[in-house]
């Protein structure tokens, strides 16, 4: 999700986004009291304030507060979190019958934006021409490719009809929505620039809006005064000091100093506020991320061609240590897994594929011999020089050499190995890589990882470089369903896939390790957005 | 002359390195969905998509104060030198390097004022006093300064002085003008800077105290020394206007060098103690194959040693006369 | 930059490699040699040094211990520095702390025995890493100052016998490099294409010895250069080079009968500070991530990982730190007491 993430993301290092809380006894968020203001530190800037640009995640935490999006997810915990609801439009959007026309009926008098203006059809349908002007280079342009005229800016799918706005897509896509709900889309005033530098504190229509921002100082968010809705506004302000060390906010959170440490605190110190705090228990909160972190086997290499290959890949998920490699992530890191998806999100269904708490050497090697993989074969290994990535590679190099592989290991920058796995006909066998949600729903983990419609020259995502007739199809089929049995059918194709023709080894779902002070109050943590800064508040 | 041929080869290297370097700042800068649509926007806008020898040109014409060279409208004006922009969030590198530069030069000004406090009465006592406890003192002083590594210094004065006995902030940097909440001031930046100054302090006053000692041993025993005392003059006329005079000419000038030097040593003491200096600004850059970025404090930092080494040329001819610049 | 002021330049050579040449470079040149006999007397000089006498004990003792020690070591507790014990770990996640038994996951229902603990939370043997890692260190140190030396004795000596043009160009290179953000450079080297040095090991060297090599070779020979050249530079002003010129000695001939032989004193010197130094550089470098490679162990990847647990187990940073200590201190005490041997006269 965010690409900061991305770049560390197989380190799991690193804190932030969120899904899925168990159904956590938080408090609700009427009970706090409401005014004061909250502090957060963060140890660098986030990248940008702009909703066309902002793709990181402590930036899309604070759009959760500050944008009036068309479908919102609702302030509560737990799996209630990821469930979209309207927000300024005043119900579902009526979709033809075909499934390519989404026709918004905009009711927002309960908001204006922070400068006055009133929130129209027109504020969202200026956003995604803002999105699409290619100027701006907007990384949003992934997630609306679909809608007619999207290369161009005004895009000519998007229409607006007094309070309506209609949009036409070329082909139905069910996750429309939730590709609505992204902090790209949220309503801006008609007349925010296309500076493709980005607006430091550009106008918004949320509960809050972002008042003030001194790139790498600080950014100052307050109550939108004019916002009568009803998602909660407790805190008057919000201030973002940027660039303390982790140690340093370790330290300011304890002493209260600063109410959240928003940039995270030192890796080794998990252990230790665990201790002192407890988990969940009101400051130290440890939330499941809608991620997965895997090992991905590379389908173009005659290693992992056919039935052998396919024998391989499971001698593989059986031989590694998933433990040992999730415990280099330091002390509550995540959850081991098997899957493609993860646990939090729609469709998963738990079917205990391979080992979790240790490796199955007496298994592992019976597949390699039916594998027929000779003792002792070479195998080219990619990973970064980053976070926990070195220490896991020599985890996989020990439990590979246990079943006779002869790990060659390279460790390269992060943005390196990005951009050679990505390149078709990079000599590599295997590589770790990770993937972080961008909305909630498994299109964008299965069809974006592993279909094989979508392979390119270069940039892939898919770099098991998995392309299967049989699973395309299954995946195709899933993406064009909508409801549970869209989820099923995902659910279906996960598991078919991690049973019986392993792309990856998935070894883990990270964590989000988060710190407050102890004055703070209303902690509520939502699946997709993280950490709901809006409905904070003081005790 | 040789400034300038520096500064070029300096930045030319710098962009050959990037260049070399299989990573693709487009990709980067369009996320993990990045789409060919997106990262061929981006290469246009970061201008990674020209030729080198275009995209250095053109970070050449930008950096130069003079504009309107050009062979077909030639109307010279001046402008702000401009480094371009960062390809992690499209901020000007200006900005990006004028606000990590005060936090570098608090370092490393603070710890030369720090460095020589410690070297100068040390240096000079030690030479009065050979043989001394304090010379023998000093002199263990010297070599665990020389023999230790600096980082390792650091993490111990953050374990013990920061950590257990809590008596010095670990890390952070406080402004000093502008207070952000409760952190700001001259006493603030000042007590968040103890420990980094005397890491970063520890092996220049090791250096430091030999070079002082050594200077003042030295004209303590030169002829115009035993002249002036044969004369009657009283001892710390003597000291002033002899022995200091002339056992400190030396050190000035290697102060100015030495704070040249310092500025890489920035990047170790920084990255210790958490300070968001150049040093920190630049390895996060590198990390992020943020091109403009390293090449702006690439760019401030071999600027500064020129300047550096400028000044002290300058003030060795007016310290002593008898050089000639040439 | 302005040429004409070479002599507080040298002074100022900035940094601990500019107080060695402050204190070595000039006075040396003005040794007299005197056939065999001078040799004898440093060696007297020096044997009454103890201090010095100690380094160069403390330095062989180290030498032995990383390259005969380290294996020998590896044999009597039976596991490899690289080895992983990932029960090496206590409650909370940390590596465990010093003389521990822990479960041997490879072989179970043995116990492994951890001296000074695990390294890291991958559970390897801290004690071994740090014999192994000092094998490391002194490759590293060893072949930089070999490279940096020869590169700058070659040129500074060259800069100095011939002066002219050589000299001009030689002292800019000198001026340009010694300017250039060496360590700025040196992290954009290694995180870029340091990768594909890296993995050049000759089958003998640690993954990234090569790569250190090279860099602190290239950014390391202007300190030897400035020094060399000016002692030539003193040098070819004697009466005996004169001599030697008026009675038709050729240039070659008189560098290798009357100049090389009074280089001796100060390379020794040099030399040995200069391990010191790079032992240090090192260390840094590893420190910032930018050395020595994982799973290879070096006092500066040592330490680069326990600063990761130094608020829970300071012990981790204290070995390395104090080994790099020890190997310094002794490099810098037997170059000091070279000096003093080399040249009684001199003051420090």
């Amino acid at each position: 999700m965010s690409r900061k993430l991305w770049l560390s993301t197989v380190t799991m290092s690193i804190v932030l986004l969120a899904v899925f809380a168990a159904s956590a006894v938080a408090k609700s968020a009427k009970t706090g009291a409401v005014g004061g203001t909250l502090n957060a530190d963060l140890t660098t800037d986030v990248d940008y304030t702009d909703p066309a640009l902002d793709y990181l995640q402590t930036g899309w935490e604070i759009e959760y507060a500050t944008c009036l999006k068309l479908m919102n997810y609702p302030d509560a915990n737990g799996a209630k979190s990821s469930q979209l609801v309207p927000e300024a439009a005043a119900g579902f959007p009526k979709v033809s019958t075909n499934g390519k026309v989404y026709d918004f009926n905009v009711k927002a008098s309960f908001t204006k934006f922070s400068n006055g203006a009133p929130v129209t059809a027109a504020n969202f349908k200026a956003a995604i021409d803002r999105d699409a002007d290619p100027k701006m280079q907007s990384p949003a342009v992934a997630f609306f490719s679909d809608i007619v005229g999207s290369d161009k800016s005004p895009v000519s799918g998007v229409k607006v009809s007094g309070s309506h706005l209609i949009i036409t897509l070329t082909q139905a896509s069910p996750d429309f929505l939730a590709r609505m709900a992204m902090p790209f889309f949220c309503a801006i005033p008609t007349d925010l620039p296309h500076d493709p530098n980005g607006v430091l504190a550009p106008a918004s229509a949320g509960p809050y809006y972002i008042s003030d921002r001194v790139p790498n100082k600080s950014i100052t968010i307050k109550k939108n005064p004019n916002y009568k809705g009803k998602r909660p506004h407790n805190v008057n302000q919000i201030n973002y000091t940027v660039g303390n060390s982790l140690d340093a906010i370790y330290l300011r959170t304890q002493q209260g100093a600063t109410d959240y440490a928003a940039g995270g605190i030192p890796p080794a110190s998990y252990a230790e506020a665990a201790q002192k705090y407890g988990i969940n228990k009101g400051q130290f909160w440890v939330k499941p991320i809608l991620s997965v972190s895997y090992l991905a086997f590379n389908h173009d290499r005659p290693l992992f061609k056919g039935a052998t290959g396919t024998a391989l890949a499971k001698a593989i998920n059986y031989a590694i240590d998933r433990k040992a490699l999730l415990a280099q992530g330091g002390y509550l890191a995540g959850k081991r897994t098997d899957q493609i998806l993860p646990p939090g999100m729609a469709g998963f269904r738990d079917a205990s594929l391979y080992p979790l708490k240790g490796p199955d050497l007496t298994t592992a090697k019976k597949w390699m011999a039916k594998s027929g993989v000779k003792d002792g074969t070479t195998v080219e290994f990619y990973t970064s020089n980053r976070g926990a990535a070195p220490l896991q590679a020599q985890i996989y190099q020990f439990n590979l050499k246990q079943i006779g592989l002869s790990v060659n290991t390279h460790l390269f920058a992060r943005a390196v190995q990005i951009d050679k796995e990505g390149t078709r006909g990079e000599p590599f066998d295997i590589t770790t890589e990770g993937w972080l949600a961008d909305y909630a729903d498994p299109y964008d983990f299965i069809n974006v990882l592993l279909s094989g419609d979508n392979l390119h020259a270069s940039n892939n995502n898919n770099v098991a470089y998995f392309n299967d007739p049989k699973y395309n199809k299954a995946m195709r089929d899933a993406s064009l369903l909508s409801g549970d049995a869209r989820y099923k059918a995902y659910g279906n194709v996960d598991v078919n896939i991690s049973k019986d023709n392993p792309a990856w080894a998935a070894r883990a779902n990270s964590n989000n390790r988060l710190l407050v002070s102890s004055r703070v109050g209303c902690f509520t943590y939502n699946n997709i957005y993280g950490p709901n800064l809006a409905a904070l508040c003081i005790k | 002359m040789w400034a300038f041929v520096l500064f070029i080869a300096v930045t030319i290297v710098t962009y050959v390195i990037f260049y070399a370097i299989p990573a693709n700042p487009a990709r980067l800068a369009c996320g993990q969905r990045a789409t060919a649509e997106c990262i061929k926007r981006a290469a246009h806008y970061l201008g990674t998509d020209r030729p080198l020898y275009v995209q250095y040109g053109k970070f050449f014409g930008r950096l130069m104060p003079v504009a309107g060279l050009g062979p077909n409208n030639f109307s010279p004006h001046f402008k702000t030198p401009n480094l371009g922009r960062s390809f992690t969030n499209r901020l000007t590198v200006n900005s990006v390097v004028l606000n990590a530069a005060p936090v570098t030069a608090s370092l490393v000004f603070g710890g030369a004022v720090f460095w020589m406090l410690i070297a100068l009465p040390v240096g000079i006592l030690s030479a009065l006093r050979p043989r001394s406890l304090l010379d023998r003192i000093a002199m263990v002083f010297v070599l665990v300064g020389i023999s230790a590594h600096p980082v390792w210094i650091g993490l111990l004065l953050a374990y013990f002085l920061g950590f257990k006995a809590g008596v010095f902030p670990i890390t952070g940097y406080c402004d000093f003008i502008n207070p952000s909440g409760n952190c700001g001031g001259p006493v603030q930046w000042a007590y968040h800077l103890v420990l980094p100054w005397a890491t970063f302090a520890f092996l220049f006053a090791a250096l430091y105290v030999r070079m002082i000692r050594a200077n003042v041993m030295e004209a303590l025993g030169e002829d115009y020394v035993r002249t002036a005392r044969a004369k009657g003059a009283p001892e710390w006329l003597v000291m002033r206007s002899h022995v200091l005079r002339n056992a400190l000419l030396p050190v000035v000038t290697m102060l100015g060098m030495d704070i040249g030097i310092a500025l890489g040593g920035a990047i170790f003491t920084e990255s210790v103690f958490g300070l968001p200096g150049l040093g920190k600004t630049a390895i996060q850059a590198i990390e992020n194959f943020d091109l403009p970025t390293t090449q702006g404090v690439v760019v401030f930092a071999t600027l500064c040693i020129i300047l550096l080494t400028l000044v002290v040329d300058l003030l060795y001819a007016w310290i002593d006369p008898r050089i000639r610049l040439t | 930059m302005a040429p004409g002021t070479e002599k507080e330049v040298l002074g100022a050579g900035a940094g601990m490699a500019g107080a060695v040449a402050l204190e070595s470079g000039v006075e040396l040149g003005e040794i007299e040699v005197k056939a065999r006999g001078y040799w004898e007397q440093v060696w007297r000089r020096l044997r009454k040094d103890k201090i010095a006498i100690a380094g160069g004990v403390t330095i062989i003792f180290l030498i032995l211990g990383a390259f005969v020690g380290a294996p020998i070591a590896q044999a009597i507790l039976g596991h490899g520095p690289d080895d992983l014990f990932y029960t090496a770990m206590n409650a909370q996640g940390q590596p465990i702390g010093p003389l521990s038994w822990v479960d041997n996951p490879l072989n179970p229902g043995h116990k492994v025995f951890l001296l000074l603990g695990a390294d890291s939370t991958l559970g390897r043997d801290e004690f071994l890493r740090l014999l192994y890692g000092a094998q490391v260190s002194f490759e590293v140190a060893l072949l930089a100052t070999l490279g940096s030396i020869s590169i700058g004795v070659l040129l500074g000596s060259m800069a100095g016998y011939f002066r002219g043009w050589v000299d001009t160009i030689v002292s800019r290179v000198t001026e340009i490099t010694m300017a250039f953000p060496s360590l700025l450079f040196i992290i954009a080297l290694a995180s870029t294409i340091g990768d594909s040095l890296n993995n050049i090991t000759f089958g003998i060297f640690g993954r990234g010895v090569f790569n250190l090599f090279l860099i602190l070779s290239i950014f390391g020979w202007f300190y030897p250069a400035r020094i060399m050249r000016a002692v030539v530079l003193s040098l070819r002003e004697k009466e005996f080079v004169e001599a030697a010129r008026m009675v038709g000695s050729s240039d070659w001939r008189i560098i290798r009968s009357h100049i090389l032989p009074h280089l001796v004193a100060p390379i020794i010197v040099y030399t040995t500070l200069s391990v010191a130094s790079f032992i240090i550089a090192e260390a840094g470098l590893s420190y910032l991530g930018v050395g020595i490679k994982l799973p290879t162990a070096s006092w500066g990847n040592l330490l680069q990982q326990a600063s990761d647990y130094y608020t829970t187990q300071p012990w981790l940073m204290v070995w390395p730190g104090l080994a790099v200590l020890l190997t310094t201190l002794a490099f810098n005490l037997l170059g000091d007491g070279l000096r003093d041997a080399f040249d009684p006269r001199s003051t420090h």
